[in-house]
């Protein structure tokens, strides 16, 4: 038996119903810019790969204050990747049991943390 | 009832097919005292101020999954909501999200409980182990691997919560997919080859975007969204090797 | 029986890609994007020579490589399920092939480069 007239509410504007969607919108947006940043480095290699003239002139639009203000947004958007990653990380790890325990996640959203600063300090040290 | 009681303003919403076309909001003044829940502010507006309103509730404590609703845009069981939380601000008491309303804060569960029995949510044997063999044994590190997923009342608060299933009920969603993998990690279960076929689909666990919001609104912390994404590991190591093994597809 | 997805293939590149950006894009973009531009490093941190090298090596080629096609693999499935988020149905499919065809051009393009660098 099925119910009859029943009302189906609408899902238009169904992020701004509860803060928690938004967050969500807001990490998916992320990668909006993390592609934009992959391009910025695509287009520095293509620009080595032309020779010095062409890379000075990638380097010089680096050094532009809307690449740092474009940088300054991707940065923000980087970082709240990486938070938010290391966040769900766990919901996608299998169980490693310990005894009838599994690891919790709050080991691995601190494992993931501390794996990216070890990462970063690496990249900063030796490119610097 | 002392007169010193507070009150607290409950907005509802209120659907009677009958007579109207789409839901409107009706709002009730509903005097509490510290222990009351949202639930008995519905019963006092159903017992002395309007006794039109329809709303499901059972056990009156979080056990039973009835009483799901939306309290100021979250769900809730409403028997395990306080009102004194929410004063002195208002109340607004909707039925739960993605489904479609039955009447007042009832809304249709079908397609939950049609989805339930596709994924045959009970202990699948080969061959039936005789009552003469005695007791399935198991261990409390293989308790351990389903327990958990276990609790789910099926109150449905996860769907409320799932954008995904809001925005296409074909996807299974968060619910179905803990009670899916609850029977599938059990030890004495050997039907995990029945179910996977509806967790490789697109509808399984590949509409979900990890929203993660499921696993924080269930009352029972069963965790659907570490269910359905594990699953997303599991689905992908079979379709990658699949073809290594000599019966196909198998897990 | 429900027909199987596809799925699977774009998902573990969008995972791939997702732990890669997250662990390394926050210092690259510190570096190309304030500690270069701000005058912190030293003068030919970042110059031609110094990059050609990089990038011509082994590593820092591979590296490149993965970073930058991972991290396309990775926004294009995101990109391509938050069109889903906002209301896009019936022409995901569309979607689905511009962003992992861009994805994949975006990889061709990053190996061709890195080869042209290298040799």
């Amino acid at each position: 038996m099925s119910a009859r007239n029943t009302y189906m509410r609408p899902m238009a504007g169904w992020y701004r119903r509860n803060p928690r969607f938004m967050a969500y919108i807001l990490r998916e947006g992320t990668s909006i810019f993390v592609a934009l940043y992959a391009v910025i480095l695509l287009w520095g290699l293509t620009a080595l790969s032309a020779g010095p003239e062409s890379f000075e002139r990638w380097l010089a639009f680096l050094a532009s204050p809307l690449s740092v203000l474009l940088h300054l947004v991707i940065l923000a958007a980087a970082v709240y990747h990486t938070y938010t990653w290391f966040q769900v990380a766990p919901k996608a790890t299998p169980p490693l049991m310990l005894g009838t325990r599994s690891l919790p996640d709050s080991a691995i959203i601190g494992g993931g943390y501390a794996a990216c600063v070890v990462v970063s300090l690496v990249i900063l040290v030796v490119a610097w | 009832m002392s007169d010193a009681r507070q009150e607290i303003e409950i907005e509802v919403l209120r659907y009677h097919p009958e007579q109207d076309k789409n839901p409107r909001y009706q709002t009730y003044r509903v005097p509490f005292a510290h222990d009351t829940s949202v639930l008995q502010g519905l019963q006092y507006i159903k017992d002395h101020l309007d006794g039109s309103l329809t709303f499901r509730w059972s056990c009156r404590m979080a056990i039973c999954g009835s009483c799901g609703k939306m309290v100021n845009g979250e769900p809730k069981l409403s028997c395990h909501t306080f009102l004194r939380d929410y004063y002195p601000g208002k109340l607004r008491v909707e039925p739960l999200w993605h489904f479609p309303i039955i009447r007042d804060l009832a809304v249709d569960q079908t397609d939950f409980l049609e989805k339930l029995e596709n994924i045959k949510p009970y202990i699948i044997r080969d061959e039936k182990k005789p009552v003469s063999e005695g007791v399935y044994r198991q261990s409390p590190k293989e308790l351990a691997r389903y327990q958990q997923f276990s609790q789910c009342i099926n109150c449905l608060l996860c769907y409320a919560a799932c954008p995904q299933y809001g925005l296409d009920s074909d996807f299974q969603g968060p619910g179905i997919m803990a009670l899916l993998h609850r029977y599938n990690s059990d030890s004495r279960d050997q039907g995990k080859d029945q179910r996977m076929p509806i967790v490789h689909a697109e509808d399984g666990v590949w509409s979900c975007t990890l929203v993660g919001y499921c696993s924080e609104v269930c009352p029972k912390h069963v965790d659907p969204a570490a269910a359905v994404n594990r699953n997303k590991v599991n689905s992908t190591m079979d379709y990658f090797l699949r073809f290594l093994s000599p019966r196909g597809a198998n897990s | 029986m429900p027909k199987r997805s596809n799925e699977p293939i774009f998902w573990s590149l969008f995972g791939a890609g997702g732990v890669v950006s997250a662990m390394v894009l926050p210092a690259l973009v510190l570096l190309t994007g304030l500690a270069w531009p701000l005058g912190l490093m030293s003068e030919g941190a970042l110059g031609y020579e110094r990059m050609s090298s990089f990038a011509g090596s082994l590593i820092g080629g591979l590296a490149l490589f993965v970073v930058i096609s991972l991290t396309f693999w990775h926004a294009a499935h995101r990109i391509a399920h938050t069109a889903h988020d906002f209301g896009v149905h019936r022409g995901l499919g569309v979607w689905k092939a511009i962003c992992y065809g861009a994805a994949g051009v975006g990889t061709l393009w990053t190996a061709v480069v890195l080869l042209m660098v290298a040799f």
